[in-house]
């Protein structure tokens, strides 16, 4: 053991036999001098604990450009639709994982609530080295959304990942549906008369405990039908109906909706290259008032629209009749009764 | 999101639409705009509107999709209408003054729509709003920071803006 004295800070090189046995290395430990009397000197030994251990295990991983080879396919979910993205043992375990907390999620009753929760279950995330990670298609390599986009991808999965754990052998569209008809979300007035107090999270979650260890193939989203056919009159509201078209391909997702937010300039410009999938896309709308508009164009539509569904009434339509004939059916017809861009998208 | 649009419900729809196609109209890029009554979810219960709009009690208005939008706005658009005066309605009034808190008063607001309700002086003590637990929160919230003569004031520099042509 050495020592060094350091105006009250000493730096001790400590080598362990064990150690020696096993790595030859040396262990370094900061001390701080806790005082120093009648030439008796009190130290206190700050030995990095495991969570800080794990902090800087997750900090030294790289988050940008990372190639194939870095992705650790049975930690990071990798955010994407179908094929690998739902296919890793990294997934499987993140939606047990999200599953788990489903329940104290929707028992929460306010939205900030929610977000906290969330907030929490990402730094439990980030604690045990989880990465999310979107490829770029242009380099082929991958990169962090980070902890914001990670939190509203969990939002998104606590909202909606279902108690029915679908069979390896199930069609993706299929059980998907199945469970859309299923699982109804507690309503809002509901949640509201609960008060029940924040959920604890536990100290520890292991990936590799036995209640992870089976790994349901997430199912896709099916493809959209238009959700606006039963109010002809409000395609401009509706005009995520353009959607039904190619679900799969992103970039004409991109451009069929218009309802919008990859219109949305903010967005286009500084999130859009990172918000490859429907998911991502998805979560990030449904949590930022600020994301909520709609284009001059389509204003200009429902105008017109609006015009035709109303008729010689129209010049004396107001903003309340808009509202109450046209935009609420399209509101009430959406089940899991959030704002107009969540319900639409989630059509 | 480009603009924050603030407005009123009695408005003739026919009217908003025109009185923002005059901002915008010669808008190279077009603008991505913030309108309530399409954004927001409506006609699922009042309960629902109440705790979307955070007159819930539990983060007020500060944590209220409106003020989240205006913080992230580059621009206010102040839709005036012919039939009822904008200042009536609590709600606007408080747009006006975060948004004049938030620096987007006066150098990014547009000010529409005809000014012929222009001579009214409805204080904003007299100001309306749906829910009146919505209307004492708002109203305890600016009185805190701004005497209501100087809110009325404020305001009715927009009330005699001129129109646009």
């Amino acid at each position: 053991m050495h020592a060094k004295s350091k105006r009250g800070f000493a730096c001790l090189n400590i080598e362990t036999e064990e150690e020696n046995k096993q790595q030859q290395e040396k262990k370094t430990f900061h001390v701080h001098v806790d005082s120093c009397v009648h030439n008796k000197l009190t130290i206190h030994i700050h030995r990095p604990t495991r969570e800080a251990d794990k902090e800087k295990k997750m900090t030294s991983l790289p988050l940008k450009d990372i190639p194939q080879d870095g992705v650790r396919f049975d930690i990071d979910v990798l955010i994407g639709r179908g094929g690998y993205a739902n296919r890793t043992v990294g997934i499987t375990r993140y939606m047990e994982f999200v599953e788990s907390y489903q329940e104290q999620y929707n028992r929460i009753p306010t939205k900030a609530g929610k977000i906290e929760f969330s907030e929490r279950i990402v730094r439990k995330l980030r604690k045990d080295g989880v990465r999310f990670l979107i490829k770029d298609n242009g380099s082929g390599l991958w990169n962090d959304v980070g902890d914001r986009k990670m939190r509203v991808k969990v939002s998104q999965n606590l909202r909606e990942c279902k108690p029915h754990k679908p069979k390896l052998h199930e069609s993706g569209g299929s059980a998907t549906q199945q469970q859309r008809q299923t699982q109804a979300m507690p309503s809002l007035s509901e949640m509201s008369s609960q008060r029940i107090p924040a959920p604890v999270m536990p100290d520890q979650f292991l990936w590799n405990s036995p209640a992870n260890q089976s790994y349901p193939r997430r199912t896709s989203r099916p493809a959209l039908e238009n959700p606006f056919a039963f109010v002809p009159s409000a395609l401009p509201i509706g005009t995520t109906a353009a959607i039904t078209t190619d679900e799969t391909d992103d970039h004409s997702l991109s451009s069929h909706l218009s309802w919008s937010l990859c219109q949305t300039r903010s967005v286009a410009t500084s999130q859009r290259s990172s918000i490859a999938t429907w998911d991502a896309f998805y979560s990030i709308a449904n949590d930022d008032p600020s994301l909520w508009s709609i284009s001059y164009e389509q204003l200009m539509s429902f105008h017109q629209e609006s015009k035709a569904f109303f008729g010689d009434r129209f010049p004396s339509a107001t903003m309340r009749d808009i509202c109450r004939d046209i935009i609420e059916p399209v509101c009430r017809s959406r089940e899991h009764h959030m704002h107009s861009i969540s319900t639409q998208l989630d059509s | 999101m480009d603009a924050f649009i603030t407005h009123c419900w009695d408005e003739p729809f026919d009217d908003f639409v025109q009185s923002i196609q005059k901002v915008f109209q010669t808008s190279l890029t077009k603008q991505n705009l913030w309108i309530c009554a399409v954004v927001l979810t409506q006609g699922i219960s009042d309960d629902f509107m109440w705790e979307q709009i955070g007159i819930d009690g539990q983060f007020g208005v500060e944590a209220s999709p409106f003020v989240l939008a205006l913080r992230a706005t580059k621009q206010l658009v102040v839709v005036r209408n012919s039939v009822t005066d904008l200042y009536t309605r609590i709600r606007c009034v408080c747009e006006l003054l975060y948004a004049k808190k938030l620096g987007l008063v006066p150098r990014h607001t547009f000010v529409t729509g005809p000014n012929n309700v222009s001579s009214s002086r409805t204080s904003c003590l007299e100001a309306q709003a749906s829910n009146m637990d919505d209307k004492a929160q708002i109203l305890k919230l600016l009185l805190a920071e701004h005497d209501y003569k100087e809110i009325d004031d404020f305001v009715n520099q927009f009330r005699s803006q001129d129109s646009p042509t």
